[in-house]
């Protein structure tokens, strides 16, 4: 199918680019609007609302932000911890904006990278219901967060 | 039939031919804007272009850089200029990027601006010392695990003018399939050591530019950056100074202590870093150096992990929570502060409580 021209540029953004180096899809074949709508029925699935996993993320990011870098408890066996970085990073949907590019980087107590949280990829929970696609570093998987 | 078939056929190519012909004449005489002018601060510089183009191209042209990341596409709001005459409509593109107050003061972002009349600008004054440099990395340093000093000395033009304080924007090499990109950093050398430039860079992880610095740059590597740019600078002021920075925020604040030790700028000043353990420190032997060498000046380190047990008998704990020991009352200061945003509102705030006025807290508007 033909695709539109909007569509065409959305597509191009969500691409590894200037601003993002490993772009918003990773290795995923799936279309945007697919991992979308398989996110979202994974939520119902879950019983959760994708206002539940925002809140828990904006809360993760806000307690790791209030530390300035020192590492917080998040659960028995995750640490969060904020790393800040100066400058932004605009949305990959045309006209949202820019957002910080801090970031709290969620770690288990062996230490290994679980997942990141970014303003921009709150951003995109929230007003898209896109979690990104697999592959991607910033993905957060809907599962994940609600076995928190 | 055919012959119908034919003259359909050969009045298709007529008009599609006449109709190419008329937009490439309506390119030339409608979309032509001819001659145009940019008049820059109320005629400090006046440039003569040939109208068509984005503002930030025909600036760029006439070397002068405004700083911008995304190479036009309007969506780093880097390149912020006021248009006070001839900008045309404020662009649906634009929009989001600008606050109420820039809207009404008449900023916009000069990429999306197109030239199509003479026009009036206004940019800080500084920006016509920004210049587009060449030059070749000399050195590459890692400071503690996640943070490294880089140095480049320039070659074309092999002098930079700059004041202490100020930053640069680095261009990165294309390296496995990430685009080159330009990214903003603090200054750290000495403005008196003009043929060579110094950062201090923290690795971001995913991050581009980072990646390429810390994993692909080659020490003998040409690099392009532009710059000087920003208004963090020491004021020219008798206030004594609270200084405040956290990992790579280090930078602006080293060469401006260093500038104050060369140019002989005594006043009293504190400078509070933050760090969790030790080896987040550096610098520590010069910083402490430069408390006998500059006639009021303390060095404050603040470790907020740093084992209980180990030998360090410095200042433990977060700064807005050690601030208030050192400076009860901060009227009389000016503070500046370069860091993470979270560590820039904690301390801002910490400071407006012990009297600080807020048009004397000053860091990079970019935060
Ligand atoms: C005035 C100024 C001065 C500065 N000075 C310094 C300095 O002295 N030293 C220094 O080290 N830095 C400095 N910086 C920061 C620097 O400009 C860069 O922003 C920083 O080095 C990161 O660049 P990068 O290309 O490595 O990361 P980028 O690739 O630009 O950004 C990575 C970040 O983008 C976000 N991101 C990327 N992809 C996604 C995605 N798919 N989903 C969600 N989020 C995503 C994440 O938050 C990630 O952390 C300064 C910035 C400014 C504005």
């Amino acid at each position: 199918m033909k695709q539109a021209p909007q569509d065409k540029r959305l597509m191009e953004c969500l691409r590894p680019s200037k601003f993002s180096g490993s772009g918003f899809m990773g290795d995923d074949p799936r279309e945007m609007e697919e991992v979308i709508s398989d996110d979202a029925s994974t939520l119902e699935k879950l019983g959760i609302t994708r206002q539940d996993i925002v809140s828990s993320l904006k809360l993760i990011f806000k307690k790791a932000e209030k530390e300035l870098g020192d590492p917080v408890t998040i659960t028995k066996d995750l640490t969060a911890e904020y790393i800040s970085c100066r400058g932004k990073i605009p949305s990959p949907f045309p006209g949202e904006g820019a957002f910080t590019k801090d970031m709290v980087q969620v770690t288990s107590n062996r230490g290994d990278v679980k997942f990141y949280i970014t303003p921009l990829s709150i951003h995109l929970i929230e007003k898209h219901g896109f979690f990104q696609g697999k592959g991607s570093p910033f993905r957060i998987e809907p599962e994940y967060i609600a076995g928190l | 039939m055919l012959a119908s078939i034919l003259t359909a056929l050969v009045f298709l190519t007529a008009t599609t031919l006449i109709l190419s012909l008329l937009l490439i004449i309506a390119e030339k005489w409608i979309l032509n804007y001819g001659p145009c002018t940019i008049d820059v601060n109320n005629g400090q510089k006046v440039i003569d272009i040939q109208g068509g183009s984005s503002l930030l191209n025909s600036l760029s042209e006439n070397e002068i850089f405004i700083p911008s990341a995304c190479g036009g596409r309007g969506s780093c709001a880097y390149c912020k200029v006021k248009v006070t005459q001839g900008g045309g409509p404020l662009s649906p593109i634009e929009e989001p990027y600008l606050s109420e107050q820039e809207i009404k003061d008449n900023v916009r972002l000069s990429c999306q601006v197109k030239v199509r009349e003479d026009i009036k600008i206004q940019i800080p004054d500084e920006l016509f010392n920004a210049r587009l440099f060449k030059a070749v990395t000399a050195s590459k340093k890692m400071l503690t695990y996640d943070i490294m000093e880089l140095g480049f000395d320039l070659v074309e033009p092999d002098e930079i003018e700059f004041t202490a304080g100020q930053y640069i924007q680095l261009e990165s090499r294309e390296y496995k399939g990430a685009d080159s990109v330009i990214r903003a950093y603090s200054i750290s050398s000495l403005p008196s050591e003009k043929k060579k430039i110094e950062l201090i860079m923290r690795r971001v992880p995913e991050g581009i530019c980072t990646t390429w610095a810390f994993d692909h740059l080659k020490e003998g590597q040409e690099v392009s950056l532009s710059g000087p740019y920003g208004d963090f600078k020491l004021q020219d002021t008798d206030a004594p100074a609270i200084f405040i920075a956290g990992g790579s925020g280090m930078a602006p604040i080293w060469s401006i202590l260093r500038h104050m030790h060369e140019k002989n700028i005594n006043k009293k000043s504190y400078y509070f870093f933050s760090g969790r353990i030790y080896d987040d420190l550096f610098f520590t032997d010069e910083l402490f150096g430069l408390e006998k060498k500059l006639s009021d000046f303390k060095y404050v380190p603040c470790l907020t992990r740093e084992p209980e047990h180990s030998s360090w008998k410095g200042e433990r704990g977060r700064i807005p929570e050690i601030l208030p020991r050192y400076i009860p009352d901060a009227q009389e200061y000016e503070a500046y502060l370069c860091g993470s945003s979270a560590l820039i509102e904690a301390c801002c705030s910490k400071l407006s409580e012990l009297g600080l006025k807020d048009e004397k807290m000053y860091f990079d508007k970019f935060e």
